[in-house]
């Protein structure tokens, strides 16, 4: 048998003299504007093959309000009158192991509850701005996780595996669409106001085995530079003939070369040369009203809201200029161990502490959604709001609660999701969920699929083993879709 | 296909048969047939969707009739028509809509041509029925595995014959006839020669990962030599260079990092030592098979290899490879954790010694490949039965230096010490006959007593004048009488008199310095020793100076209970960064107090108070002001804590011992602690009055001129009185100072339980007719008392272990001298300084430092399932030693939810630990010496490394109790004639202590007489201070001096052998669902042999993968070379040579290497030296027309690959050509994130956290250490050119590459010429000159033509900004 050999980065060479022949035009602005029209980001054709969509998107981009620390679903969106009843009592129910072993009785919780909207979702009084939305989210009262650390249970939320080296969900998702955007990266982590990474660090936003352009780029939206290296060193005129001398010597090497990775190298001072320009102007806020920085909160007397509410108005700026997916970072209010890590982590005062961060958060968050609508972009975009896990049902130490893996919620906002639905149930005592429990593959095969990517298909090979978000599980959520 | 098929090729057997009606009954050869060829690929690859489980399409391919019926869209087999059956177009993906197997690699081309043939000839098929589902699994595998076997890796490396070596063809270079074979298959030719400036700069960047010197090229491009290129080869490969950057291969093969990840991303400690033996092991050219022994059994091989230079045995450092894992913070389920480590483990063996993807049969057999779920967990068993230890890489001489001259000394002490003790017992009886029945101690009254009486009476007077001196300065400082500096501090740390005046010990590395304690916030802090009162109500107060406001969660002051778990601290930037707080018990009492952020300058003081209050508030204070508010904390563990006198203590510069960064970094002028709150007055009083109370000259100063005279008269009376004394009684001092020891050991005597002479003290002074019969009803309680403790012990304690009086052979022990097997009663331990020579007498012990307290020690009781919910031991130890309850070899515990404790005493203690939460588990107990204890943040460890433990007896109970001690040191005395008085009382302890003595000396000592002799020595009265021995002087000095020279062991992460287990299997994966053990033993398809059942295996798991006929390793190491050496391996999935890797390019000459590699030695160095020297490697990179066309990816390299540097050696460049590369070798890692201009070390020796990896190197493609990674990705991000264009770091090194240009050459041309040598190892060309001159006219023009520095600041920088800089040509 003769067959002719193949290869599989065969493709790489059709496109090689289409390179060429770009090259020889050189890099002034004939090859810039050429750069510009381009669609993709990063330049490199993918290495792994990706599906094109097999159903319609309704959504395209993903603002994942992350509340590092794990916000407890029995104060705010899955109330339970039984712990009141109960307060003070010990759990009728076997007690699982738990992080600090320091578990005290039923503690009912410190917020008044009530349905709220049309829906009639029961909320508590921890987020009034949100509960004023009840009618746009979806409300997952059934999320499961594998872990009750932090540091696993961000990986696990992050990336569905509990360890360093997998792909973010913003990674897969860039991987999976591409970003509409030349001069910014398509997964932005925002900081502000001294928010910190959550336990787990930046491989939490890393792009894994996926190529690197796919990873985060972390911006400290209230810092000058916002990101790391991306001031210019030197005025503008100075740089750009640094880059035309480079531009000269570089055409001269790659004559010699050939080679289609030092093609792409020389055009990615192109687009480094535009990002210097497009982050600052990204985090600058003087062109919006003073009515739409009031409706986040940019104006707050407290430094935290403030903070947040700049990393909400920002996310909606990246929106507009097609970014793919955005995840804020909580503040941390310093109470009750929610450290700057995991600032939702009250395993004491937890009444404090969840008021302060619910106070931080929740007017940005509904500011967003409202802003959103308002610009006809909510239906193309959807909010993410969960923690890495739930809290404890029973009390640690009188004042707080430690961390339940076994059941806790989260919600869905925006395009494709079926406002003011609720998924799922826990029990009376909120300890496990016992009606549709949902997993962190079922969370991202939902969200895959709202931007029209089968999670099955979204695969790539790294190791010997075609990977995915999901691993070898995940459910579409069908009933938090519109 | 042809590649993938080779090794089938001349093996089928042609199946000749005609056309052939199903029904009729088939011919052997067809049945052969069938099962040879076809039933395994239909069971591997097709029954999962179309068998049993499922039918997709409806179509069912696990029997005949379901075959023959097709599915949903008809037929799938014509029999007789190949061409025409859907089954056949569809796995020759004929059809674009229907390739199957659905989402695996397209069949082999011999696979296809079986089954065409297999059709044509009316496809006979002996199948009746499908397989039963229950035998599917077992002889289903079978089946699997045999086809799968097939695959090209897994057949046996066999040399083939060299292409072409017959005729003349090329340089005859074996590598070159293979690759032109190939070529010229293809038509295609080999590339010219490289120029010889991109060959040096293209062997010495792939050689060493660094650039040329332009030194370098010249001496190559002069040398005409014909060898001139092998010289070079041989010169890069004894560069200690080379072995730098063939280590960072390895490095990312094993996922090398120096933290496990995760929640405070906790470091591995001593993992750089790892590091620096892979630099050792590729500079001494380590053969690849002893390197993999070494990953794998580097502890069991007959003959490790001995590093005299160091002292090390250098094959023990493989092991640390194993223990570079990620782990979970604070594992709730330990289990859980241990099968995440160990598949990581499993992992990173199998992908990077045998390219295969071990870990994917976790849950279920191998999808693709001939690995079943079997084979996995045999392997796990492996790896499982080894326990996670810190080891000793010090050779064991050094270590065990001076054994017998210290085994000799103190036997040697002990019988001076024996001789001592006589006399002292005689004086002792004496003493207590002579004593009287009733009163005082009067005849201690010794002659001089009465000038000692005057003295003291003078002194009361001045004491007030100085207090009188003292509230002066204090107003003259403005503090108001009425408050005063008046509140007595319990106790004070003022460093005046270095820790003289301040008792504790200085930890880490602390220091004290001009009266000051200085702490590096890196480990530095100081400990005083066990408070002498309880404390409640208490404030914390310092003087305090910030080296840094940048700095988190570093403690000030602390007062904790003894395992640290209990605290209250004054703490800067732990919860917010810059501010104070109060920091206690993991924050449940602690608050946000928004006070605002610290701001103090360096050099500024801050004055600092916490303040706890029995009513539970808390309040801080800063320069005497309040700080932020005051707040209660609520809940039920919120309450102020109770710190219990003689175990609480209290650090300077440490939040409490276990806390995940707790140090603090700057100087402490003075701390004090109070045994109650001071108020808000109080704390501005102490704030004005400073730290430093008024010195003597002060004090004199503020006195009347009256009081002046009468302080001096009053000193002038004291100075004749003493001047008197000395001079009648010239020995009484001396004899003042045996006095006191005594009164103080008699006093300690007396307050202890049970001690003789208490009893003796109660009853000297009972009437003697009462006394016989009290002895009487004295004995029977005592003898009662202990019958009750032995009762209640045995009742409600399970004795498990009592090590220290029988044989614990199922033990593990580790250590310099592994803790010794099992000591007499009597054994004891020396101090290492200080007057005391010893604590006591231990009962049979099993010690770690019998000889010294440096000596290493680990000591870990068999595996057990805990089934109750407490654990006591019995152990002496202290400097930071514990006690663990070790689930599922999870090395890393700590807090609550990890069974542990400290151990705190000199005197055998039973510790208890709660092991309720682990119940059900399976652990063992570890005791460990502080650097040996694997959780290194809670571990303190002693001045020198020093730290030990001892244990007698182990106990399991329920009880929330510990055992009683059932003898007492009352026992002894009960033995013998009934007595009737005091004075018989006093004989028969003086008979007792001689009789114990003796036996002492002579090594007879038994339990009960240990603990009557002790009770004398603990209390002094037996002498032990050098101050009383001065005849053991001599030889005690001599005993540490000796002691001294023992080393502290150097340590690195290791495993050891346990007890070893057979895992089970765990169904889908799931550890909660264990089904039957699987023997040990390694993948089935290269060794069939089981594991010896009395080790782990590891040393056969090592002899498996590098005997020669494995046919992995050699392969897989090989192309790994070759992958380096050319950019690209022959096989390109380097880490795969499983079915979903890539086939290789050129198998024979795969093969060839391997075969040669193997015959060579393993050498690296001669394998690289072997490719390099080939035409193929030293071609140029121009590729032909021709070779664009037909082969696009060069795959059989028609020309050398571009390729562009590894992150490394891009930060390598830029340091080496600015002139700041710094070639110091191994050691701790550098920080990468230091300054730019303190980052000057190589990469490879940099820090790698998981949690904070390189910003700079991970830009440019570093890997993510997590799993092997054999072929790095080559990206292109903006981050990389925003780097080039704006990071600080580049920018330095181009401004240390201007200087030193401009000072080397002058003119621009030379200062060029210069630059493109360094930076491009060639000259510029005249184009290029005139393009850099025009540039350099612009920035002259921009800074300034002054401003030379600046300008060829910004001209380097735009040359490593040119793709020439990172690509290789």
């Amino acid at each position: 048998m003769s067959a002719p050999l193949k290869f599989r980065s065969g493709s790489a060479a059709l496109s090689r003299r289409e390179m060429l022949r770009r090259t020889s035009l050189g890099f002034g602005s004939v090859a810039l504007s050429a750069l510009l029209s381009q669609r993709s980001f990063g330049a490199l054709p993918l290495s792994g093959e990706v599906r094109p969509p097999r159903h319609r998107p309704r959504a395209r981009h993903v603002i994942f309000a992350y509340m590092s620390g794990g916000v407890s679903h029995l104060d705010s969106f899955d109330p339970k009158p039984e712990l009141k009843r109960r307060h003070g009592q010990p759990m009728p129910v076997p007690v699982k192991p738990t992080m600090f072993n320091d578990n005290g009785n039923i503690m009912g919780s410190p917020w008044e509850s009530r349905p709220r909207g049309q829906s009639g979702i029961e909320m508590t009084d921890l987020f009034p701005h949100l509960a004023d939305l009840a009618d746009e989210l979806a409300v997952i009262r059934s999320m499961t996780t594998k872990v009750n650390e932090h540091a696993q249970g961000n990986y696990s939320m992050h990336t569905g595996f509990p360890f360093l080296g997998h792909p973010s969900a913003g990674a897969w998702t860039g991987y999976g669409l591409g970003s509409e955007n030349q001069e910014l990266p398509g997964f932005v982590v925002l900081q502000s106001g001294g928010a910190a990474v959550p336990h787990g660090g930046v491989g939490l936003f890393s792009s894994g085995y996926l190529p690197a352009q796919y990873q985060a780029s972390v911006l400290q939206v209230d810092r000058d530079p916002a990101l790391a290296n991306i001031k210019p060193s030197e005025p503008d005129g100075w740089q750009r003939r640094r880059l035309g001398f480079i531009r000269e010597c570089d055409e001269r090497f790659v004559g010699t070369v050939a080679e289609p990775q030092v093609e792409a190298a020389i055009r990615n001072y192109e687009t480094a040369y535009r990002m210097q320009t497009a982050v600052p102007e990204l985090c600058d806020l003087t062109g919006e009203t003073d009515a739409t920085k009031k409706l986040y909160g940019l104006d707050s007397t407290d430094r935290n809201q403030a903070a947040y509410a700049r990393q909400c108005l920002v996310a909606r700026r990246l929106i507009e200029r097609g970014v793919r997916f955005v995840e804020l970072s909580c503040l941390s209010g310093g109470i009750g161990a929610g450290g700057a890590g995991n600032p939702w982590d009250q395993h004491g005062q937890i009444k404090e502490g969840h008021g302060a961060m619910a106070f931080q958060v929740d007017q940005p968050i509904a500011g967003l959604i409202r802003d959103l609508k308002s610009r006809g972009l909510l239906d193309e975009t959807l909010i993410l709001f969960t923690g890495e896990f739930g809290r404890t049902p029973f009390s640690q130490g009188g004042s707080g609660r430690d961390h339940n893996p076994f059941g806790f919620s989260l919600w869905m906002a925006g395009g494709g999701v079926r406002g003011g639905s609720v998924v799922g149930a826990t029990d009376d005592l909120g300890y496990y969920a016992v009606q549709d429990p949902c997993t962190i593959y079922d969370l991202w095969a939902t969200v895959l699929h709202l931007l029209g990517l089968d999670h099955e298909q979204l695969t790539y090979r790294f190791g010997g083993r075609d990977f995915r978000l999901t691993d070898v599980h995940g459910q579409v959520i069908r009933a938090a879709l519109a | 296909m042809k590649r993938l098929a080779w090794r089938w090729i001349g093996r089928v057997v042609l199946w000749a048969g005609g056309a052939v009606a199903l029904a009729e009954p088939l011919t052997p050869s067809q049945v052969e047939f069938f099962e040879q060829r076809i039933r395994p690929v239909l069971a591997n690859d097709c029954y999962e969707c179309h068998g049993a489980k499922k039918q997709k399409g409806g179509l069912r391919l696990d029997s005949r009739d379901g075959l023959k019926a097709g599915g949903d869209t008809g037929p799938v087999l014509i029999p007789g028509d190949a061409r025409r059956s859907l089954l056949i177009q569809s796995i020759t993906h004929a059809q674009p809509d229907l390739q199957m197997p659905k989402d695996r690699p397209k069949l082999s081309a011999s696979v296809l041509v079986d089954f065409t043939n297999w059709v044509n000839a009316g496809a006979p098929d002996p199948r009746d029925a499908p397989p039963l589902t229950d035998v599917a699994t077992a002889s289903g595998w079978d089946t699997i595995f045999r086809a799968r076997r097939e695959w090209w890796s897994f057949q046996p490396v066999q040399k083939p014959p060299i292409p072409g070596a017959t005729e003349a063809m090329g340089s005859g270079h074996p590598v070159d006839q293979f690759i032109r074979a190939k070529l010229k298959q293809n038509n295609l030719s080999s590339a010219p020669p490289a120029g010889r400036t991109d060959l040096i700069r293209r062997v010495t960047y792939v050689l060493t990962g660094l650039p040329p010197t332009p030194e370098d090229v010249a001496a190559f491009l002069q040398d005409p030599a014909p060898d001139a290129f092998a010289k070079e080869v041989t010169r890069l490969l004894d560069s200690p260079r080379f072995g730098e950057h063939w280590a960072r291969h390895w490095m990312d093969l094993v996922r090398f990092a120096e933290t496990h990840g995760s929640e405070g991303d906790p470091e591995i400690p001593h993992a750089w030592r790892y590091r620096d033996y892979l630099v050792r092991a590729f500079n001494a050219d380590l053969p690849a098979d002893q390197l993999i022994r070494e990953h794998l059994a580097g502890d069991l091989l007959p003959d490790p290899r001995r590093n005299e230079r160091d002292g090390f045995n250098e094959s023990l450092l493989g092991l640390t490879h194993l223990r570079l894992v990620e782990h979970g913070f604070q594992a709730v389920d330990t289990l859980d954790e241990q099968v995440k480590t160990v598949d990581s483990q499993i992992d990173v063996i199998s992908k990077a010694f045998q390219g295969l993807t071990v870990s994917c049969a976790r849950c279920h057999d191998h999808k693709f490949d001939p690995i079943s779920q079997r084979d996995y967990y045999a392997l796990y068993g492996v790896l499982a039965s080894s326990r996670p230890t810190h080891l000793s890489v010090d050779l064991p001489e050094r270590l065990r230096v001076h054994r017998e001259e210290l085994e000799r000394a103190k036997v040697r002490i002990r019988r001076r010490l024996a001789e001592a003790w006589s006399t002292a017992a005689d004086q002792l009886t004496s003493n207590l006959t002579a004593l009287k029945a009733e009163g005082g101690l009067d005849w201690l009254v010794i002659p001089g007593d009465e000038f000692t009486q005057r003295i003291t009476q003078l002194e009361r007077p001045i004491a007030e004048l100085n207090n009188a001196g003292r509230a002066a300065v204090g107003r003259a400082r403005g503090i108001a009488p009425s408050s005063g500096s008046a509140v007595a501090p319990s106790a004070r740390w003022t460093f005046d008199g270095g820790t003289n005046d301040s008792p504790g010990e200085l930890l880490g590395g602390a220091t004290v310095r001009e009266g000051r304690l200085i702490l590096d916030g890196r480990g530095a802090f100081f400990r005083s020793a066990a408070l002498d009162r309880s404390l409640r109500e208490k404030s914390l107060e310092a003087w305090v100076w910030p080296t840094t406001l940048v700095q988190r969660g570093g403690g000030v002051v602390t007062v904790e209970t003894a395992d640290g778990l209990t605290f209250d601290s004054l703490v800067f930037g732990e919860s917010e960064a810059r501010k104070w707080m109060a920091g206690s018990d993991g924050r449940r009492r602690s608050a946000n107090l928004k006070g605002p952020e610290e701001t103090a300058k360096p050099g500024e003081w801050i004055h600092l108070v916490v303040t706890y209050r029995t009513d539970h508030s808390i309040a801080l204070y800063r320069n005497g002001e309040p700080y932020g508010a005051p707040y209660t904390p609520t809940g039920d563990q919120t309450t102020l804590r109770m710190f219990e006198a003689n175990s609480a203590r209290v650090l300077l510069g440490k939040r409490h011992t276990g806390g995940g960064t707790p140090f603090f970094a700057g100087e402490i002028e003075e701390a004090r602690l109070y045994d109650r709150a001071l108020t808000t007055h109080e704390v501005a009083a102490s704030f004005r009055a400073g730290p430093n109370l008024a010195t003597p000259a002060e004090i004199e100063a503020a006195l009347t001129s009256e009081q002046r005279t009468e302080r001096a008269r009053l000193l002038h009376q004291i100075a004749a009185d003493r001047a008197s004394q000395a001079a009648q009684f010239p020995d009484y001092a001396q004899r003042d100072a045996a006095r006191n020891r005594w009164l103080k050991a008699f006093a300690t005597a007396k307050k202890q339980e049970q001690h003789p002479l208490q009893v003796w003290d109660q009853w000297r002074g009972k009437p003697d007719p009462d006394w016989a019969a009290a002895w009487t009803l004295f004995t029977e309680q005592q003898s009662t008392e202990e019958n009750a403790r032995r009762e209640s012990n045995a009742k409600m304690f399970q004795l498990q272990w009592a090590v220290g009086r029988e044989e614990t052979h199922q033990w593990f022990r580790y250590g310099a001298n592994p803790p010794e097997s099992v000591t007499r009663p009597g054994e004891f331990t020396l101090e290492p300084e200080g007057n005391r020579i010893l604590e006591g007498l231990l009962p049979a012990v099993v010690l770690s430092h019998r000889l010294s307290q440096k000596h290493n020690g680990v000591f870990a009781s068999p595996p057990f399932k805990v089934t109750t919910d407490r654990i006591s031991v019995r152990a002496v130890g202290g400097k930071g030693a514990r006690v663990r309850l070790i689930s599922d070899n999870y090395p890393l515990g700590q807090g609550g939810i990890f069974p542990q404790a400290s151990l705190n005493s000199s005197t055998p203690t039973w510790v208890m630990i709660d092991t309720s939460y682990r119940k059900g588990s399976i652990g063992y107990l570890e005791f460990a010496t502080a650097e040996d204890v694997t959780a290194r943040d809670r571990s303190a460890p002693g001045p020198g490394g020093r730290s030990f433990f001892g244990v007698t007896d182990v106990v399991f109970h329920d009880a929330k109790e510990t055992p009683k001690e059932e003898l007492t040191a009352l026992t002894e005395l009960r033995s013998g004639t009934p007595l009737t008085s005091s004075a018989d009382l006093a004989q028969r302890i003086g008979t007792r202590l001689h009789e114990a003595i003796e036996a002492w000396r002579q090594e007879t000592l038994t339990e009960a007489q240990r603990r009557f002799l002790d009770s004398f020595v603990r209390a002094g009265l037996l002498p032990v201070g050098l101050d009383s021995l001065p005849q053991l002087a001599a030889e005690v000095t001599a005993y540490r001096r000796l002691e001294t020279e023992i080393p502290v062991p150097r340590r690195i992460p290791g495993v050891v052998e346990a007890l070893p287990q057979d895992a089970p299997l765990l169904t889908r994966g799931d550890h909660l669902r264990p089904a039957d053990p699987v023997p040990r033993g390694y993948l089935r398809v290269v060794s069939e042999h089981p594991y010896a059942a009395d080790t782990s295996g590891r040393l056969e798991l090592a002899q498996d993968l590098t005997r020669p006929t494995n046919p992995l390793t050699s392969r897989v190491m090989v192309n790994r070379i070759w992958h380096h050496l050319f950019g690209r391996g022959l096989v390109s999935t380097v880490d795969n040579f499983g079915r979903l890797g890539e086939a290789p390019s050129h198998p024979e000459l795969l093969d060839y290497l391997a075969t040669h590699f193997v015959e060579s030695g393993w050498s690296f160095k001669e394998m690289i030296r072997f490719l390099v020297l080939s035409q193929t490697w030293q071609q140029s990179s121009d590729a032909s027309l021709e070779a664009r066309e037909k082969d696009p990816a060069n795959i059989l390299l028609s020309q050398a690959r571009v390729r562009r540097l590894e992150a490394e050696s891009i930060r390598d460049s830029l340091l080496a050509v600015s002139g700041r590369l710094d070639l110091r070798m191994f050691g701790p890692g550098a920080d990468a994130f230091a300054p730019p201009q303190d980052q000057q070390r190589r990469s490879v020796y940099l820090t790698i956290r998981r949690n904070f990896l390189s910003p700079f190197l991970e830009a440019f493609d570093a890997p993510k250490p997590f799993s092997t990674l054999g072929r790095r990705d080559t990206t292109n991000v903006p981050g990389q050119s925003l780097a080039l264009l704006n990071d600080p770091f580049v920018i330095e090194q181009a401004r240390q590459w201007a200087e030193s240009v401009l000072q080397r050459e002058s003119g621009d041309e030379a200062r060029l010429r210069l630059m493109f040598a360094m930076a491009f190892s060639r000259p510029p060309q005249d184009s290029e000159l005139a393009a850099c001159r025009s540039y350099l006219a612009d920035l002259a023009q921009a800074h300034g033509a002054t401003q030379e520095r600046l300008i060829w600041r910004d001209f380097g920088q735009s040359l490593f900004n040119l793709k020439e800089f990172i690509y290789l040509r």
